[in-house]
């Protein structure tokens, strides 16, 4: 893991193996009641149990600077000998159209910096699509006696640990796009279902083409809650797997309803991760008979027993 | 809060040659939707006899404080939701827009702010801009956007930077808009300076916190001008 200049200021851009022995030691999210679960892909961690529209977030870091020394004395320093440091999470987001930080760990030559933790707290609602964390050292209050080259604003940002983090608050791998939704007007159902593509094979399976509407105001709206403790299908209650059935049995009859794009997507034409990628994987994966009513029923009913 | 959302390609193919504006189809709006359009239009016959930035700052604060209320389920991440505003201003309210942002010289509603700019596009700017402005009340928050005008959206909603919003900053900035010698013309100079500073200092760990940090971007300013 190495240490990024970001300063104009004295930082450990001639040394670029310096890292001041940086480790992280713990990385943890929690939504409001339980941990969150995560699944690390290519560098992203998507969250698995959570919804980012009822849940607020926090992330936690926890980490260790081994030779924290050498960020006040000696060739690396970055600061003088009386400086007072820190290291807080920076974040922003441009999906959720924020950026911000967390609160820091400050600390001087004499600190010990074992397993320190750094966080940052989201509340519900506040985040959308991808969020990217980054752990940066900045000067909190400069040395007393004034040296050339060192930075002596506070708030100086004098370099970032690593690689960032980047999270993804929505579209779990394995996870439908579902939205909770609030109607109690006479007669609201339990749920509906959105369905709006223009081109299954370019269009992505997410909440934009396809989503699951669940309304949190009908009566029988804790029969489809999922356990927040739980992960993957076993936990999902059976209602809500019905309606996840049903869902994706009119996604297919939407599809087979354009002969040109279901001959096209038959033929594996579409692009990853979209609605029409979705539907070749399960028929090429999953062995599923499209040919008739009863059987593709049958084969999506299959798959959610499992 | 059940508000649907319009994807650009649709909402391209809705807006056609761009000479007249979609007309909503009130049968298909979702309960929420529909809401929302009798409370914009109510707000609008109350502003009638506003035009420009007076219009603009009314329906921001009515918007933001009444209408597509956070504490009522119009939660940030709906609002930084491109496609929730293009529903919104395409499908839900365009004949509104459409008397703020009328047809130009070419005889075509401007699309960038209907829905072609997400930047642009006047209601989630409105919504933004009040949101950005918000101080400890309604009352304050107005005071606030009464000293705006259009460069102060444009300079506060337009240039969000590559990460996003520093909110707390945007709205200690706007604070500034009630204090005697700053205008508008400086508002625009501190954002330019700002955008530069905040590449290498943190405004949140500055010394006085954000506004230490915002005296300091207009300590820069005076000696800018003093050179």
């Amino acid at each position: 893991m190495g240490f990024i200049q970001v300063s104009p200021f004295r930082a450990a851009g001639d040394h670029a193996d310096a890292d001041f022995g940086f480790t992280v030691s713990g990385l943890s999210f929690y939504a409001s009641s339980h941990k969150v679960k995560y699944t690390l892909q290519n560098g992203l961690y998507r969250l698995d149990n959570f919804n980012a529209s009822s849940d607020s977030l926090e992330v936690e870091l926890t980490f260790s600077l081994r030779r924290a020394n050498e960020i006040f004395t000696g060739d690396r320093s970055v600061c003088g000998p009386s400086a007072v440091m820190g290291v807080a999470l920076f974040w922003e987001s441009k999906s959720s159209g924020q950026r911000g930080v967390g609160s820091p760990v400050v600390f001087t030559r004499e600190s010990d910096l074992n397993a320190r933790r750094i966080a940052i707290n989201f509340e519900v609602g506040a985040l959308l699509g991808e969020v990217r964390i980054s752990p940066r050292l900045f000067l909190h209050k400069p040395c007393q006696r004034e040296e050339l080259g060192f930075a002596r604003i506070p708030g100086s940002i004098l370099g970032s640990f690593g690689d960032d983090i980047l999270l993804s608050v929505d579209c779990a791998p394995s996870a439908f796009p579902i939205l909770e939704i609030r109607d109690d007007s006479p007669g609201a159902p339990l749920w509906t279902l959105h369905l709006d593509w223009a081109d299954p094979l370019v269009d992505l399976f997410s909440n934009e083409h396809f989503e699951v509407r669940l309304n949190s105001a009908h009566k029988n709206y804790d029969s489809v809650r999922v356990d927040p403790s739980g992960d993957g299908i076993a936990q999902i209650p059976v209602t809500l797997r019905e309606i996840l059935s049903t869902s994706i049995f009119a996604l297919f009859t939407k599809l087979k309803n354009s002969p040109d794009s279901w001959g096209r997507i038959l033929n594996g034409e579409s692009l990853p991760g979209t609605v029409g990628d979705l539907a070749w994987n399960y028929l090429t994966e999953g062995h599923w008979n499209s040919s008739s009513i009863p059987s593709l029923l049958a084969a999506i009913r299959r798959e959610f027993e499992n | 809060m059940d508000i649907r959302r319009l994807d650009r390609r649709t909402c391209s193919e809705l807006w056609g040659d761009g000479r007249k504006h979609p007309i909503p189809a009130l049968k298909e709006l979702t309960g929420d939707e529909a809401s929302i359009r009798e409370k914009c239009t109510e707000a609008f016959r109350r502003f009638s006899g506003l035009e420009g930035y007076k219009l603009d700052a009314a329906f921001a604060a009515e918007l933001y404080f009444e209408i597509l209320r956070i504490e009522s389920g119009f939660a940030l991440r709906l609002a930084a939701d491109d496609l929730v505003w293009r529903r919104l201003s395409v499908q839900v309210l365009p004949d509104l827009v459409a008397r703020r942002w009328r047809t130009g010289t070419d005889g075509l509603f401007p699309r960038d702010h209907f829905w072609f700019k997400p930047q642009r596009i006047w209601l989630k700017c409105l919504w933004w801009y009040c949101h950005l402005a918000r101080q400890n009340n309604r009352g304050s928050t107005v005071e606030v956007l009464n000293y705006g005008s259009t460069d102060a959206i444009q300079a506060i909603v337009e240039r969000p930077g590559s990460g996003g919003f520093r909110v707390d900053l945007c709205r200690e900035i706007m604070k500034r808009l009630t204090h005697r010698d700053f205008s508008i013309e400086t508002l625009k100079r501190l954002m330019k300076l700002n955008t530069a500073k905040s590449c290498v200092i943190e405004p949140a760990f500055f010394a006085g916190g954000i506004a230490g940090y915002v005296d300091s971007l207009i300590e820069g300013l005076s000696c800018e001008r003093a050179r």
